[in-house]
Formats: C-alpha cells, structure tokens, sequence
C-alpha cells in the first residue's frame, strides 16, 4: 500500500508525507456476542515514510521514520484502528537566526543542521472506501532526542490516503 | 447575459485576478495620507509610542517638540552594553508578532534598513511549583516569538526612528501641567519652560497618568479619569547575572505552567541563540507578586533574594557560579511606575483615546486594541493616533 499526505508536528508545523504499508502477517479470529459471531481481522503492518514538515523561520525536518503497527478490522465494518511503535531519525535544519528588512522580506539565514532520534507511539484511524485510497488520521507522540541536546516530546498527527495495489 | 458575453466577462476577471497583486503592490508605494493639519503638535513622552509618533509628524513636516522627562530616549525600551558579550534589553526584549511588525509599524516604503532575529523557541523548559522542578521541553512547540539576534529594540528606535527627529527631542523635562482651557495647549514642565501647541499628544505610561502627577486645566473628563484607573499596571523588574557555569535551561517558568496570565516570573537565558560565550540568566518578573523583589530595600537585597530563589531551585547552584548582576527595578523609575498595562478593556481604550477638544490626545501600549503591552503595540497606536491628527480628526 502506498500512502501520501500531510504530515506535521503540533500545534503548527505543517509538510507532506509519503510512505509504504508492508502487511507482515495477516490473520483472523472469531468473537461472538450474544448470538451474533463476527470475524475480526487483524494484521502487523510495517510503514516505513519520508517526511518533510517546517516551523516558520525556525526550521525545516526529515524525517526517515518506520514503525511496526498492529491493525484491527471487524467483518463487515469500514472502519480500522491501528496502534504502532516507531523509529525515526529527524534531519533537523534550524534557523539560527535571519535578517528581515522594513519590506517584511527575509534577506538572510543562517542555519545549522540538528540530528535527532525520535521513537514514537502512534494511534491510527482509518476508513476504508470504495474508490481506489481510503484514508486515515494517525496522531503520534514522539520523544525528540537531540543528540547533544535534552529530548523533548512532540506529537505529529498524519492525514493520510492509502492506496490499496492488492486491491487492482 | 449571451454566451459572448459571458466570455469576456470571465477574461477580464481573470485578467483582473493575474494584475490584481502588482496594483496593490503600486498603490502601496509611496501611499501618503491626505494631510489637513498644519499646527504644532507637544508630545510628551519619548517611549515607543511618542517616537513613533514623532517619526510619522516628521515624515509629513508637521513642526513638534518631543519633551521627555528622563534623560534619554526610549522609556520602557532600554539597553545596557558591556555587561556581557551582547547588548542586553533591559526592558521590552521579545517581539511578539511576526517579523515583517518592523514595516508595519514604520509604515514608510522609503525607509531602508533591517534587522537580524531569532526565533524564540526556547528547547530546555522547566517549570517549578510546590517546590518541584519539572522538565516540560514539549511546551517548546508552542513558542512564536522572536528576539533580536545581536541588536535590542532600543538599537531599532536609534538607528532607524530618532535620527530624523533627534534635535527636536527636550530631556531632562518632566512635564507638570497642561493646559488646554485656550485655542492653543501650553505645556509646562518641572524647571518652568512652557511650550504651546495646537495639540499635545500624552504617551506617557498609564501609570504616570494613575499617579496624577501632570495636572490638567480644565481637569480631565471624569470618564476618562475613570478609565484610565480601570487600567492594571503592576510592578515590574529584571535581572540580569552572569554565572560561571551553566546550570539552568532555557527556561525556567516559576509557577504552574499554565497560569492565568496575570503574572509572570521566569528565569531565561538571555543569550539563548546570541554570539556569546558567556552565562547569563535573566529574570523576568511581572505582576503583583513581583512586589516581592522590586519592595525591596535596595539592589543587594534584591539580588540577595533572587540568589536565595535560584538556590532553591537549583539546588545551591546559583550562589556557587554567581559572577555579577544587574538590576532593572521598572517600579522604583520615577517616570515609569511599574512594568505595563494588563487586563485593558476596549471600552476603556475607547475612552481614553477620545481627543479632547480636538487639542489633547493619547497614546501608549496600553490602547492598541489588539497588541496592547507590547512595543510594536505601542508604535502601531500612536501611528494611528497621528493619522487622526493628519486628517484633521
């Protein structure tokens, strides 16, 4: 499965996203309530992405990152929910200062690079349609090791489509 | 409407959509306001506000005098060098909006010049309350503000704003009396000089106003008194000391993280993102229970006090690194009076900017409706209290 869209820290830190779903392991169970007996639909899912996101005259980040999810669909329902843990390495390129003129254009940066490792925790919503991508909402939290730095947490939410090639 | 019609309408919106950017960028340049004012103007104050105000009566060659009580431009904007490696605010020293406010508020297409910033965005945060020190480095992506880089905001007014007015400045002039009972104002001040206009402009910090320490004749309209009173204006310091070894964050925010906003003591490091080697933690204290430093008896006891907090915090760390201070108590200036207005209601920025008899006029941090405490808050109003002027309001 392919995924695309956007991608950001919060409150305000917006970019894109594109990414791989790898379903490592698909099976089922079976769960009944009352008379009524339901196949739920459960899957490990690798989803390795790329990420660009910025903060305004602050800095732009790359992310690399992939996380090990654990999907959930009940038979007969649209809907599914994942919960993963993550990895990733966030190329930071902060502005360390920048020179604005009485136009309001910034005329100058000055820049420098931060490397930081970012392990996640992230619940996905998802919904499945009819078309060729369904889409989903991932709201992750993170804690942002800076190397040479003190960490700090940060949470990203992901709106995304995914495209189904099994699918076609 | 015929089809032919309806085609040519659509072409010439869409011709107006492609043009329509480069005719608001040629009618912003150069855009002069329409004057119908050729009086003098008294201003009194040389804070943000009155130099801006200045600035703008300049620019449009309206004849004024600027007569400010203390000895030096500035007011609240304040700055001390050689302390550290750095120029240190003393004063005002964030920018809280967007770094393009430095046009806004110079509102002058010829102006040439800018400005070196940093985005405030502190990365080690804690916070201390009921005794606990506690990291929350997540509450840096909350930060939008900005700070200079190697300059201050006093650095901004005296390289950008007082040199085309800097000989129409009078110091050491505190200002006693206005009055405005005649078709001219005449301004008195403490040595007894006296300076007519056709209208003065106060900016003078609302404190000032509070203490009543400027008398008017006629006396002002009770609602206007009464307004102005409504206006919180609470005590005010900083410090500044350098330290021969870190041991703090960025930030250090004393009290609940989340407060109501009617007070605010931090410690910061002041050269966060500067060119420095050096260690130094400034705090930052605003609101009434800033009364419990800037009381105090004399600068020992308050950097003995600080010392004292700081050690608490950081277990003893403070007093074992302590290099030097300095002290910036806004309470104990005489023309100051306390740090900068709070909770300002609209109505009563209404009131009090109500011109009197066309002759007395208002501005200051405290009546910019949406940026009021701030500089740029404070430059923006008096910008706009000038226009009314210019056109004749």
């Amino acid at each position: 499965m392919l995924t695309v869209g956007y991608f950001g820290g919060i409150p305000f830190e917006p970019g894109v996203t594109a990414g791989v779903q790898w379903p490592q392991k698909a099976w089922s169970t079976e769960k009944t309530k009352g008379e009524q007996t339901r196949r739920v639909y459960k899957y490990l899912i690798i989803h390795p992405r790329v990420a660009v996101f910025s903060r305004k005259h602050s800095y732009t980040g790359v992310l690399i990152h992939a996380d090990l999810g654990y999907r959930r669909q009940r038979e007969g329902r649209k809907s599914f929910s994942q919960v993963a843990l993550g990895l990733g390495y966030n190329a930071r390129f902060s502005i360390t200062s920048f020179t604005v003129n009485f136009s309001g254009e910034i005329i100058d940066r000055e820049r420098e690079r931060q490397d930081i490792i970012v392990p996640t925790i992230s619940y996905t919503y998802g919904r499945n349609t009819p078309h060729r991508f369904d889409w989903y909402t991932r709201i992750a939290y993170g804690n942002e090791i800076r190397l040479g730095n003190a960490s700090a947490g940060a949470l990203f939410l992901e709106l995304g489509l995914q495209m189904n090639l099994s699918k076609y | 409407m015929t089809r032919d019609e309806f085609i040519k309408q659509m072409a010439l919106m869409g011709m107006g959509i492609t043009l329509m950017p480069s005719l608001l960028t040629s009618c912003k340049k150069d855009q002069l306001l329409e004057v119908n004012f050729n009086g003098r103007v008294t201003i009194i104050g040389a804070g943000a506000a009155g130099l801006m105000a200045a600035y703008m009566l300049k620019r449009y060659h309206i004849d004024f005098e600027l007569i400010e009580a203390s000895n030096d431009f500035g007011g609240r904007v304040k700055k001390i060098e050689g302390f550290a490696d750095f120029p240190i605010d003393l004063g005002a020293e964030w920018i809280h909006d967007q770094p393009s406010i430095f046009g806004e508020m110079i509102n002058n297409d010829n102006a040439e010049g800018s400005v070196d910033l940093v985005k405030y965005d502190p990365q080690t945060i804690s916070t201390w309350s009921n005794n606990q020190l506690t990291q929350s480095n997540w509450a840096n992506h909350f930060y939008g503000e900005y700070k200079f880089k190697r300059t201050t905001w006093y650095d901004f007014f005296e390289d950008f704003i007082v040199p085309t007015f800097s000989s129409q400045i009078i110091y050491n002039s505190p200002v006693t009396k206005i009055d405005y009972s005649g078709s001219k104002a005449v301004v008195t001040t403490a040595q007894g000089n006296t300076y007519e206009s056709d209208k003065v402009l106060i900016t003078v910090p609302i404190s000032v106003l509070q203490a009543a320490t400027i008398e008017f004749t006629p006396a002002l309209p009770s609602n206007k008194v009464s307004a102005i009173n409504n206006i919180d204006f609470p005590p005010g310091i900083k410090v500044f000391m350098e330290f021969s070894e870190r041991f703090y964050p960025d930030l250090t925010m004393v009290g609940p993280l989340l407060g109501d906003g009617s007070q605010e003591q931090i410690y910061y490091d002041a050269a966060f993102k500067k060119d420095s080697n050096r260690h130094i933690l400034s705090l930052f204290y605003v609101g009434d229970g800033a009364a419990e430093f800037t009381s105090l008896p004399s600068n020992q006891a308050i950097i003995d006090a600080v010392l004292n907090q700081l050690d608490t915090i950081f277990n003893g760390q403070a007093s074992q690194y302590y290099v030097k201070h300095v002290i910036q108590n806004w309470s104990n200036e005489p023309y100051i009076r306390g740090s900068y207005s709070h909770n300002v209601s609209s109505s009563d920025q209404q009131t009090i900017l109500a011109p009197i008899d066309g002759k007395v006029y208002f501005a200051g941090e405290a009546l910019h409706e949406e940026a009021s405490s701030t500089v740029h808050g404070a430059g923006l109003n008096a910008n706009a209290v000038v226009e009314n002027i210019l056109k004749g309001a």
